[in-house]
């Protein structure tokens, strides 16, 4: 554990039983806003879990500014989480709600509520912090969490899919909000499925697929990274009975780049620039009867799809 | 200086602001357990015994009621061990204290208390003080109105007579007694069983018959149950009939203290298992 400064993820795994959460993380996060992106059930939530204490890894160290995430008496001083738990104590108003955790902080009554006050309205929910959290709208409830989280003023901000549910306005408000808080020096650590959604305003993004990190890195390079491996070829494999033949007509198409025949001589391998035109022509030969297919698929799936994945969410209109 | 060298430079611990802490989680957790529909159950069910000695207080019958047939003091003892010990406090305490923990998991509301800055130990200490303290007011104070009334017969003056020149003073102080160690037992055994169980049905069915069967069971065995302690501390003796293995009941300082010791260790067995929990909603 080098630096009592970063967040250090050290060798972290963590598995449900047979079911694996992440897997050798190895992280150091600097102050700043970090977004944590991934497909759902990646790992993101599990990996914000562990930082806060709320699991415990398999296996690896983690320390938040150099404090053991088992010492929730000096964590929890420094640290705020906005969890993905859309639940709330019964019956409390959101003034309640953020006033009675701060009193856990050992606070004295003025000063909680001056905290409670300042959280509210940074979050824009003053006009209905007296209103019960059940009547709350989706992204009311997203804010008063996000109130909570933040009212202690901690130097560490974990939010999970903390933009879910908001409107734009509220939306660009609060990427605002996290802009003013890495702007004072914290680290804001978000997690989004879309990569679109946290791009612009962090300063770091963090791939997740599977449980692993696939990439970590400062936003420009991520991206070039991201339509570097868009444009490289997709590597897929058929297994038939007339590979050579199939090989034969593959390399009349343009788009595919290398062709490998297995040693067994029951299929092939080969890079294509368009996968969906390849599919479709192999889908042609099995139903004219050229060859028969045993199995087909791609070979190299899991960082391309992850990025697809991710790509293809920032081409959707929002 | 970073966050690690100020923690470490700090004093170990800080009385003055953990007070404050559990003080806030106390509060917390009482608004919880009396200003909620839990509150309206457990009056209800903490009036039941006073409804009952209203009755036997006032309905006569045969030109009698049944406290002046029988006697007051004997009267209220059947009902105080039958009725109030051997069913309201203990289903009372399994109602608050099984929820104290498991009533959030199912909430889905706990983690943000285990992300205060506050050890996990302190939360179930607080948690269950608070809740000690809220269930043992309200059986308390069933039991100071249920007491008073076995004086229906004699008047108020016959009341202040026997509570302070004769023994209704003690013996009302031992059933206060009695009913806040009570809390204290069946309440940290509880919290321990929310701890554990998803459904409290079948451990606390099997509690229930063990603590109600006690007076069967041999001597070696009675001393592992918490009304065996609580009836050794009632101050009118009861037969338990006629197939009741009977022992020397334990001496008062040995009740009470046995039954501090036996919360005390309970309650850390539930500290240990709070501090290793991970927070997994949906397995629960």
């Amino acid at each position: 554990m080098s630096d009592d400064r970063n967040i250090v993820i050290h060798d972290v795994s963590k598995f449900y039983g047979d079911v694996l959460g992440v897997n050798r993380v190895d992280l150091e996060i600097e102050p700043g806003i970090t977004s944590l992106v991934g497909p759902n059930g990646s790992g993101k939530s599990t990996l914000m879990n562990l930082l806060a204490g709320l699991l415990r890894p398999t296996r690896g160290e983690i320390s938040v500014l150099g404090l053991p995430v088992t010492r929730p008496q000096d964590l929890f001083r420094r640290f705020g989480y906005c969890t993905q738990y859309d639940s709330f104590p019964r019956g409390a108003t959101g003034w309640q709600f953020v006033f009675s955790y701060l009193l856990l902080h050992g606070l004295d009554r003025g000063e909680a509520e001056r905290l409670t006050a300042r959280a509210l309205e940074r979050v824009g929910l003053v006009d209905s912090a007296h209103r019960r959290i059940a009547g709350y709208s989706k992204g009311m409830r997203q804010r008063i969490k996000l109130a909570q989280a933040i009212a202690h003023g901690p130097q560490v901000m974990v939010l999970d899919e903390p933009l879910n549910g908001l409107d734009p306005m509220v939306r660009a408000e609060t990427i605002e909000l996290f802009r003013q808080l890495a702007g004072e020096g914290q680290h804001v650590l978000i997690s989004s499925h879309i990569l679109h959604e946290v791009d612009l305003l962090s300063d770091r993004v963090i791939l997740i697929s599977n449980g692993y990190i696939v990439a970590e890195g400062e936003v420009p390079g991520m991206r070039a990274e991201v339509e570097e491996v868009r444009e490289q070829p997709l590597q897929v494999f058929v297994r038939c009975d007339r590979p050579q033949w199939l090989a034969g007509r593959a390399f009349e198409l343009d788009h595919v780049t290398e062709v490998q025949l297995h040693d067994d001589g029951g299929g092939l391998h080969l890079r294509t620039r368009d996968a969906d035109r390849f599919l479709r022509l192999v889908a042609e030969l099995v139903a004219e009867g050229g060859v028969e297919v045993e199995a087909v698929g791609p070979a190299d799936s899991d960082l391309q799809a992850v990025y697809r994945y991710l790509v293809d969410e920032e081409e959707e209109p929002s | 200086m970073t966050v690690a060298q100020e923690t470490a430079a700090r004093p170990r611990l800080d009385w003055a602001l953990l007070a404050r802490q559990v003080g806030g989680l106390v509060r917390l957790e009482l608004r919880r357990l009396l200003l909620t529909r839990r509150a309206v159950i457990l009056g209800l069910a903490s009036a039941i015994p006073v409804g009952i000695v209203l009755l036997v207080g006032s309905i006569p019958i045969g030109g009698q009621t049944v406290l002046e047939r029988f006697g007051n003091r004997i009267v209220y003892e059947t009902i105080f061990e039958t009725v109030f010990l051997g069913a309201i406090l203990f289903f009372g305490c399994l109602y608050v204290f099984f929820n104290l923990f498991r009533g959030e998991i199912l909430e889905r509301s706990l983690h943000y208390l285990l992300l205060t800055p506050l050890r996990r130990e302190v939360v179930v200490a607080a948690k269950y003080a608070a809740a000690v303290a809220a269930v043992a007011v309200l059986f308390m104070a069933s039991t100071v109105f249920s007491y008073a009334l076995i004086y229906l017969p004699v008047g108020v003056s016959g009341a202040i007579e026997d509570l302070t020149a004769g023994p209704g003073g003690r013996h009302l102080v031992a059933y206060l007694g009695v009913t806040l160690l009570a809390c204290i037992g069946y309440g940290s055994l509880f919290t321990l069983v929310g701890m554990v169980f998803r459904n409290p049905i079948i451990p606390a069915g099997a509690l229930y018959v063990w603590e109600m069967l006690h007076f069967l069971l041999p001597p070696a065995l009675k001393k592992l149950s918490v009304i065996h302690y609580l009836k050794g501390l009632l101050p009118v003796p009861l037969s338990d009939g006629p197939f009741a293995v009977v022992v020397e009941p334990p001496p008062p300082a040995v009740s009470v203290l046995g039954l501090l010791a036996f919360a005390a260790v309970v309650l850390a067995v539930t500290a240990l298992i709070i501090r290793r929990m991970e927070i997994r909603y949906t397995e629960d």
